[in-house]
């Protein structure tokens, strides 16, 4: 016993057993399966249903109910194998007058017949129908961004050649106008009506003489799949387009930034200016080209792959073998090792800290001095853009922003500058050279005193995290003018009128025992009465307790005494003296 | 070589011109073409005909109707367009001269022996 279906085929109607239904919808399924890309294809299909009708009504006359097996391999046997429909397709395509049906089914291949290297870009002219001139035009401007070389040479590896004759006419396909665009786009559609039309006759075909809801329901997500295949295809096709469009966009940029440069705080660097850069930061030259080599293996794997399904999932190119991506992975992960070792080697660099100081007496006629900011290209060029940069580079020479200069009163006999070098290192000792390596500008004119804020590093030594902190160490009674735009070098110095750094440029400072007063500020008269009061006070309690002082002085508003040790000649203190040291007059430029 | 292949190429290769010959004297509907062309033993499968068919349509040398029939649902009859009259003149005239090449081709070889 066998259960039977009721078909409509060309436009008769069938009772057929399950097992000859089976094998009669594997054929049509097929058939449709290897003309759904030829046009007509739908027509090729309803003729052969009409003939095999024919056929069926021919053989079981009126008298037999049931097709079955037998039945359905005699009916195919006439018409042959889906194959032998085939073979006809292949001998239409060899003929060359025949070009005008083509399917337009297109592959991308590789033109090996009009290759040049290796036939990338007549193939790929050939798969847009325009002349290969074009794109080899293409390819020879992508080199100049650096991106056609990477881009050529994977084209070469993932495209096919067209070797037969139907791959060379797959490579042909149609040309790329909006109509076949525009077909392209219907026949698709129309493919996922079918697929609809399918799974309806089936789920009708099934509904009528089987009840057997698992199958129902399995061959209706079977169809549904289809469906969703279909769909899915076509977005991947076209989010490969904008991934390869947006691969592309970001590779062009890179190039674009390693051969014209980019902006970084509204200061324009070259790539030449970067990798100098690099090239002080790391130990040597070796070191460097590590980095260089570990960064480039590292990019190149995942670079690849992206490049690579892009083009996958627009051109439809087999996936990538597990080789190739193995290795891509293993180069990665060797790029990451060299890389890491290179960190480690350069932070190893930066490990130990050391620094040494210089003193220089500074002899002057004058007790009243101007303190400059060297202001040259380079110092400009820190400042171009609207913040300020840390480093600079000018004739290919790097600059370095990393200079302060602070006031302080003299301990000694005389006005001094001392200056400290800071610098990192991979041993103290290789560290202290570092800082000795510095070259900065400070020199004496016969009243003013000329700072750089910025240094260089000699020529063999690399950037370290140099630092120079200057302090300039003045006589109590000297006035030093700061000259506007020293608020870029000084940092930080304390005065009795609690000024901020930049508030202090353009104003004249007298160095009292109670630190740095300022002589032309608005707050000037208040700071010295209150001051004054202060030290008066001060006296007194002094006077009163019998105290030995060594210092005193006033710190943001605090005053501050310091006791020296317990002296034999209690009569030789010294801090009236030093008490009366104060100014007391603007005119007065010192007293002691 | 692929003794049957070799036969199965030249039968393709006249395959055509024997349609368009054959529809040229009367239109036709699938069937007969096909009973036609193999009592010539032309072709060995129907299923070949029916690509050819519509291809020969879609390019402008066949146009069908459909009639109806007696038998069964309506049939499609095949005709020669214009354009297939002129592609038929063309086919028979390289046909005539194939034969002539193939001919003369083939009496070269035998003559010597005789």
């Amino acid at each position: 016993m066998k259960k039977t279906l009721t078909i409509n085929l060309g436009g008769f109607i069938f009772h057929i057993d399950e097992d000859a239904f089976n094998q009669l919808d594997l054929y049509l399924g097929t058939l449709r399966n290897q003309f759904s890309r030829t046009s007509g294809g739908d027509e090729i299909i309803a003729d052969v249903e009409t003939r095999m009708a024919e056929l069926f009504r021919e053989r079981n006359g009126e008298t037999k109910e049931v097709i079955n097996t037998l039945d359905v391999e005699a009916v195919i046997s006439i018409l042959g194998k889906p194959e032998d429909y085939l073979q006809e397709e292949d001998y239409a395509h060899a003929g060359a007058h025949y070009d005008q049906y083509q399917p337009y089914s297109k592959k991308i291949h590789r033109d090996v017949d009009n290759r040049i290297i290796g036939g990338v870009a007549a193939g790929l002219a050939a798969y847009l129908n325009i002349d290969s001139i074009w794109t080899r035009l293409l390819f020879i401007a992508l080199l100049f961004t650096g991106f056609g070389l990477l881009l050529y040479v994977i084209l070469w590896i993932v495209v096919p050649s067209a070797r037969t004759t139907a791959e060379k006419l797959q490579m042909r396909g149609k040309p790329v106008t909006l109509s076949n665009i525009e077909t392209f786009v219907r026949e698709e559609v129309h493919a996922v009506g079918n697929s609809v039309k399918n799974m309806g006759r089936k789920a009708q075909g099934i509904n009528r003489s089987s009840n057997n809801l698992a199958d129902l329901l399995s061959r209706f997500f079977n169809g549904l799949l289809e469906i969703v295949k279909l769909i899915l295809k076509f977005v991947f096709k076209a989010i490969g387009f904008i991934f390869l469009i947006a691969v592309f966009i970001a590779l062009a940029s890179l190039a674009a930034t390693v051969f014209i440069g980019f902006n970084l705080n509204d200061t324009h660097y070259t790539w030449g200016e970067i990798s100098n850069l690099f090239q002080l930061i790391s130990t040597d030259s070796s070191l460097y080209n590590s980095i260089t080599l570990g960064l480039s293996l590292f990019v190149l794997g995942p670079l690849f792959l992206l490049v690579y399904y892009g083009i996958r999932l627009v051109f439809g190119v087999d996936p990538l073998n597990r080789g190739v991506r193995r290795s891509l992975g293993f180069l990665s992960l060797i790029g990451l090792i060299i890389l890491g070792s290179s960190v480690y080697q350069i932070s190893e660099n930066f490990r130990s800290e050391s620094y040494y100081t210089s003193e220089q007496k500074i002899d002057l006629n004058t007790r009243s001095y101007k303190l400059e900011i060297v202001q040259d290209d380079i110092y400009y060029s820190f400042y171009e853009g609207i913040n300020t940069d840390l480093w600079t580079i000018n004739n290919g020479k790097s600059y370095y922003k990393n200079v302060q200069l602070d006031i302080r009163k003299s301990d000694k006999e005389y006005t001094y500058l001392e200056s400290e070098f800071k610098s990192r290192g991979l041993n103290r000792q290789d560290a202290r050279k570092n800082a000795q390596s510095l070259d900065y500008i400070f020199t004496v004119d016969s009243n003013t005193l000329n700072f750089s804020n910025y240094y260089s590093i000699n020529e063999g030594s690399l950037y370290r995290m140099q630092k120079i902190d200057h302090i300039l160490y003045m006589m109590p009674g000297d006035t030093v003018y700061l000259s506007p735009g020293t608020e870029k070098l000084i940092y930080n110095i304390k005065n009795l009128n609690n000024y901020w750094d930049y508030n202090m440029d353009g104003h004249y400072w007298t160095m009292t025992q109670q630190g740095l007063l300022c002589v032309d500020c608005e707050n000037s008269d208040q700071v010295r009465a209150s001051v004054i009061e202060k030290v008066e006070e001060i006296e007194t309690t002094i006077k009163e307790n019998d105290l030995n002082t060594k210092e005193v002085r006033i710190e943001n508003d605090l005053i501050i005494i310091e006791e020296a040790e317990a002296s034999l000649f209690p009569s030789t203190k010294q801090y009236p003296a030093k008490i009366n040291a104060l100014i007391t007059s603007k005119e007065s430029s010192f007293l002691i | 070589m692929n003794i049957e292949n070799a036969k199965a190429q030249m039968r393709k290769g006249v395959l055509e011109l024997c349609i368009l010959n054959m529809l040229n004297h009367r239109d036709a509907y699938a069937n007969e073409i096909i009973s036609e062309l193999k009592k010539a033993e032309l072709i060995v499968v129907e299923g070949t005909l029916y690509p050819l068919l519509t291809r020969l349509k879609n390019s402008g040398i066949l146009a069908y109707r459909w009639e109806e029939s007696s038998s069964g649902p309506p049939r499609k009859y095949y005709s020669l367009t214009e354009i297939g009259k002129a592609a038929l003149t063309e086919l028979l005239k390289s046909w005539e001269n194939l034969k002539a090449a193939v001919n003369q081709s083939i009496q070269k070889d035998i003559k010597p022996q005789s």
